[in-house]
């Protein structure tokens, strides 16, 4: 059976009187990757820095249950050497960790910054400066990575590889704590997902799961016309309407939500 | 304390400063003046050599110590290091070394530059040295006070205009301001260079300035120990 990495209980924090955590209860298991969804302002980087010990809380309970020397984070206030070059900046890291310096190419090589690693780190742009944040988190190989919205300055082809780079991870062990509000890439990335709005944890679980629950009891019939039509999902209702038509099926699907529509049932929210 | 990671921080931070110009000129100022006054200075060389690494104390452990840890916290460096399981006295110390290491380079160079006997090389060295140890933790203040470089400059003119009073004082020629400013570690580290040029260096003729030195330390101290616990190195 899996260890939480990550407990959470009743987690609250207050900025005077506002409440901007409420009640807030998960766990992450060792080895899955955990997305904490909501849109800004809902609390995701203030959890992240309650876990990483950034902020204390006022109420409840947050075990981190890894040395804090196994933790890598990538957080919107991260920051590197700007006028040394991407490999001095990420040799630098290494040695902090006593981690091999043969690591650092491969992981240059990972976030496709290897060809510059002899730029000065001002000279890079948002995306490649973003891409070296993510290499000096990993450098060390962590058992528990925190990755506040680690690819929103990004272009689809380096998120692809970077997600590509966290799959990677996985596979050797790393357990990753991630916060975005880009629906499309928990629903890609993730194991489980908590949908967090105005401070409370609204939902929790697989995305296959919440899309189930939260799916409608019809499914989608294209033809091989393209026309379409949707019927109940009950076996006989599909069995009679493809007993009225002639035309040959092209493919047949339940109307399954995806995670921004189920977060907007949920909220009302949209997440931006 | 972990020395590797210290090694690691005192290695980056090196070569950080010397890409640096705007901080560095803390470093080459003293240098500058000590060329200056060897060429078109009056009075005895020994004087206008304290001159200099009075200069030289009063800007590189309390102006630089306080722009560099400044600059880490200004650009969240200082955060990412200490999430990434380094404490905040291992960036201090190996901030402090950087610092002592340019205030002991600068001392010998312009120990050098006002070709000074070899004699009293070593004692030179060990009272400018022990000196500025003792007003590194005004540096240290600053920087932890500071939340990015301009302040920090802001913030460390009050002690550098304290550290240098014992040069302005001396033009005055007052007697009150000159009793005031033999409190002052600066001022005591003077009397003692020119007790060590005269060859006159006794315990009775620098005990009294060794002890303002040791006060200095254990204020400057004091006060670094009161913010570091009130707001930690970045708060």
């Amino acid at each position: 059976m899996k260890t939480d990495i990550i407990e959470t209980k009743n987690l609250e924090i207050s900025l005077g009187s506002k409440k901007i955590l409420d009640d807030i209860t998960f766990c992450v298991k060792e080895n899955e990757i955990f997305g904490f969804l909501g849109p800004s302002g809902a609390g995701k980087t203030t959890t992240i820095k309650i876990l990483t010990k950034q902020l204390q809380q006022s109420h409840g309970i947050c075990n981190v249950n890894v040395a804090i020397k196994d933790i890598g984070i990538l957080s919107d206030n991260s920051g590197v050497y700007e006028r040394l070059t991407v490999y001095r900046n990420i040799c630098f890291f290494a040695e902090l960790s006593k981690t091999d310096l043969k690591e650092v190419e491969k992981v240059l090589k990972q976030v496709k910054l290897w060809e510059d690693k002899d730029k000065k780190v001002k000279d890079l742009s948002k995306g490649m400066k973003q891409r070296l944040l993510l290499a000096c988190a990993v450098i060390h190989s962590p058992k528990l990575l925190f990755l506040d919205e680690p690819t929103a300055a990004l272009d689809p082809a380096t998120t692809e590889e970077i997600h590509k780079m966290l799959f990677e991870l996985r596979k050797n062990g790393t357990t990753i704590f991630l916060t975005t509000h880009n629906m499309e890439e928990a629903d890609e990335i993730c194991d489980r997902v908590a949908f967090l709005n105005k401070g409370k944890i609204v939902e929790i679980g697989k995305p296959s799961e919440l899309k189930f629950k939260y799916g409608k009891d019809t499914v989608k019939i294209t033809f091989e016309d393209h026309t379409e039509i949707i019927v109940n999902k009950e076996s006989e209702s599909i069995i009679n309407c493809l007993k009225d038509s002639s035309k040959k099926i092209l493919s047949i699907h339940s109307l399954e939500p995806n995670l921004a529509e189920i977060f907007l049932e949920l909220t009302g929210r949209e997440l931006k | 304390m972990r020395f590797y990671k210290i090694k690691a921080l005192f290695k980056l931070g090196i070569e950080d400063l010397s890409k640096n110009m705007n901080v560095f000129i803390y470093v080459l100022m003293p240098l500058g003046f000590a060329f200056l006054y060897s060429n078109i200075g009056e009075g005895s060389k020994e004087s206008l050599f304290s001159l200099c690494v009075l200069l030289n104390i009063a800007m590189v452990p309390v102006a630089l110590m306080g722009t560099i840890i400044a600059e880490e916290k200004e650009k969240n460096t200082l955060r990412t290091l200490m999430l990434n399981d380094v404490k905040g006295f291992e960036i201090l110390f190996a901030k402090a070394f950087i610092c002592m290491l340019f205030v002991f380079v600068n001392d010998i160079l312009i120990y050098f530059v006002f070709q000074l006997p070899m004699a009293s090389f070593l004692l030179y060295q060990g009272v400018t040295l022990l000196v500025g140890i003792a007003v590194i933790f005004f540096g240290a203040f600053v920087g932890l006070m500071a939340k990015n470089q301009m302040s920090a400059g802001l913030l460390s003119l009050p002690f550098m205009f304290l550290l240098m009073a014992p040069m302005f004082i001396m033009l005055f020629k007052n007697d009150i301001a000159s009793k005031i400013s033999s409190f002052l570690p600066t001022d005591a580290m003077m009397t003692i260079l020119a007790k060590i040029s005269q060859n006159e260096m006794t315990l009775s003729s620098v005990g009294m300035p060794f002890v303002v030195v040791i006060a200095w330390f254990i204020l400057s101290f004091l006060l670094f120990n009161v913010a570091y616990k009130k707001m930690g190195v970045d708060n």
